[in-house]
């Protein structure tokens, strides 16, 4: 800012071009005047500014002088400020893009020169400081007519009035820029053209047989590829402005729509718009500051209050019945009567089993003795002797097993009952152990 | 004859809970309504479209069953929902748990937020950052009261464990708030960055101090009275 009322200054011949330490700070205070705040140090912005922004002159060393950065960036922020493409017609710079013509593009050097010359320099960029000077225009537009509303003014008329202008001005810029999209579509067709253009060549080119005609082709892919990448480049770019021109249309649409909802009820949204500016003030003098609660209002004021019911879901376990269970232990009941007979059952198991092994000893000696055993015979006497069924079918099962793996022994089963089979209740074949022949 | 008629071809109220689209998202709709969300288009497009098909039969059932009214407000194009207690009951939220008053850090940070939708009434999208916020404190018009209010006292500049009490407290009521379906917040909720949009709901802190705005004379009047006694 210091700068620009230099600057400003030195033009309108009110400061020399070279100029004080005194006259910097005389506009410090201008400066400080525009902008918030407390007043800065004056030695502390000539430092900074001295890095870039002003020199010493070399014939003059008391004095200092702007520098040639410091005059760009000026002219910079003068460009932006009073943009002379505001008042400038897009149409008339823009419409010589629609003279192009594809059949004047005879190498991809006549496309890349167009491109970058008259596209990108010229043309695009003329687009661009018209779309930054309605975006401008609708910026300062919205926020002038939310300042019209800030100042409690009653008055509806100056605001539509205001407003009618600000909307006439953004339309007309919009009704340029989209002119300016139509025209884009006629280029587009043009330069879909050029590109047809190169990719016929590639189509006409004979299938490549030497190294010299395949040099040729891949020239005329390469030429291909970059007349599509400019095509791509030139769509982009009017796709954006679409983009952008529709975001600027809609905010000041939306900024018409406010007006007119304003408008049915100006003068009622005016007072309730004064009367709770007076009720921020007013809650603001009420409440006080509370080290433990930030903010504190006393018990009198209106407080409001908005249903909010709480709703938790957490997951618990189901139970069957509520309350935690003991884990107790349960002395077990000692039944004397199943336990002997349980224990009477184990007895008769083991005495059984010792039987069976003692008998089935026995009749191994007689056998290894007497070298044959009538098996049928000894089976009832020992059912006999027993009185248990268990132990003769057990010795006798173990007697032939052990004669089954021993080859010292045969075995002779006739499938015919014995003489003495026939008077018991459990009948047997005639079985026999004998010495190997 | 003719009355037996008619009565056969009135539909049973709630009839309409048993409709395949409200069996899907009645529950859903229905814990925000009674969480206290505010339910516009955007951001609840299936809610919305809900509670536009058969507002006139929720509204009856949340009077029925809640003794609360489903509000239906139109502000900046915007059509929005919530549920709001009748004037003399609280309806079935009328348990201490089932509501909430709006904490004295809300209502200031409220009004304040209300008025700054205003200040930015033809803007479409109103978005507000910490640095809007610290220039209110700091430059705006009530700058005095507010620094009065969140810092004590009234001095140039302010250290930043100072700033950040602050701006942790504000950043719990824009919480709250984006809860409530009246701004939306757009930065994480962890971290300290405060960015937010303010919707259109954000009308409903109006619509609670309403009495108090119209007649703000008497309120006052009223008010200074009531706290001389």
């Amino acid at each position: 800012m210091v700068i620009y009322i230099l600057d400003s200054k030195i033009k309108a011949g009110k400061l020399p071009k070279h100029f004080t330490y005194s006259d910097i700070e005389k506009c410090i205070v201008e400066s400080s005047k525009i902008e918030v705040g407390a007043t800065p140090q004056t030695e502390k912005i000539v430092k900074s500014l001295l890095h870039f922004f002003i020199e010493r002159p070399p014939n003059d060393e008391l004095k200092f002088a702007i520098t040639d950065y410091a005059k760009k960036f000026i002219e910079l922020i003068d460009k932006k400020l009073h943009s002379p493409l505001k008042n400038f017609p897009l149409k008339k710079t823009f419409k010589k893009f629609t003279k192009f013509k594809a059949s004047e593009i005879k190498s991809l050097k006549d496309f890349e020169i167009w491109h970058r010359l008259e596209f990108s320099t010229a043309g695009k960029q003329t687009i661009i400081d018209h779309l930054e000077a309605l975006k401008d225009v609708v910026k300062t537009s919205i926020n002038r007519l939310n300042n019209l509303l800030k100042a409690e003014s009653e008055d509806l008329v100056t605001l539509t009035k205001e407003f009618a202008l600000v909307f006439e001005e953004i339309s007309n810029k919009s009704e340029e820029i989209k002119y300016t999209l139509r025209l884009g579509n006629t280029l587009s067709i043009e330069i879909e053209n050029v590109t047809d253009f190169f990719y016929h060549k590639i189509e006409a080119f004979k299938h490549p047989e030497n190294e010299e005609e395949q040099i040729e082709f891949e020239q005329l892919n390469t030429d291909y590829s970059k007349a599509v990448n400019i095509k791509n480049d030139v769509i982009d770019f009017f796709n954006d402005v679409d983009y952008r021109l529709k975001q600027l249309m809609d905010r000041s649409l939306y900024a018409n729509n406010q007006l007119r909802n304003l408008q049915n009820n100006f003068r009622s949204q005016s007072r309730i718009r004064i009367n709770l500016k007076r009720l921020l003030k007013f809650t603001l003098e009420q409440a006080s500051y509370s080290k433990n609660d930030i903010v504190k209002l006393p018990v009198l004021f209106h407080k409001k209050a908005l249903p909010i019911e709480r709703f938790k879901f957490i997951e618990i376990p189901y139970y069957d019945s509520f309350g935690i269970k003991k884990n107790e232990i349960i002395p077990a009941l000692y039944d004397r009567e199943h336990a002997q007979k349980e224990q009477n059952k184990v007895q008769k198991d083991l005495q059984r089993q010792e039987n069976a092994a003692r008998l089935f000893r026995e009749y191994k000696g007689i056998l290894e003795k007497e070298k044959e055993l009538d098996f049928t015979e000894h089976f009832y006497k020992i059912l006999e002797e027993e009185n248990d069924s268990e132990i003769a079918l057990s010795v006798g099962f173990d007697l032939f097993q052990y004669a089954n793996r021993n080859p010292r022994y045969e075995i002779d089963i006739q499938r015919e009952l014995s003489e003495v089979s026939t008077t018991k209740d459990i009948l047997i074949w005639k079985m026999k152990i004998q010495e190997a022949t | 004859m003719e009355n037996e008629n008619t009565g056969s071809n009135i539909e049973p109220p709630f009839k309409f809970l048993e409709n395949s689209d409200v069996k899907e998202k009645f529950a859903d709709l229905n814990i925000e309504l009674l969480r206290g969300r505010h339910i516009q288009k955007s951001g609840n497009y299936y809610l919305y479209q809900l509670l536009n098909k058969y507002y006139d039969k929720l509204r009856y059932y949340y009077d029925y069953f809640y003794s609360l009214r489903l509000e239906r407000e139109f502000k900046d194009s915007v059509t929005f929902y919530y549920l709001g207690f009748n004037e003399e009951t609280r309806g079935a939220l009328s348990s201490n748990n089932r509501y909430k008053e709006l904490s004295p850090s809300q209502t200031v940070t409220g009004l304040m937020l209300l008025n700054m939708y205003y200040d930015k009434y033809f803007d479409d999208v109103k978005e507000v950052t910490f640095l809007d916020i610290k220039k209110e404190i700091t430059e705006g018009e009530n700058s005095q009261s507010y620094k009065k209010l969140w810092f004590d006292e009234i001095r140039e500049e302010y250290s930043p464990p100072e700033w950040k009490r602050v701006k942790t407290n504000i950043k719990n009521t824009i919480r709250d708030f984006d809860k409530l379906g009246w701004v939306e917040s757009l930065t994480p909720d962890e971290g300290e960055e405060i960015r937010f949009r303010l919707k259109e709901p954000i009308y409903r802190f109006q619509k609670l101090y309403e009495k108090e705005i119209s007649n703000f004379d008497e309120f006052v009047e009223n008010y200074l009275l009531q706290t001389n006694d």
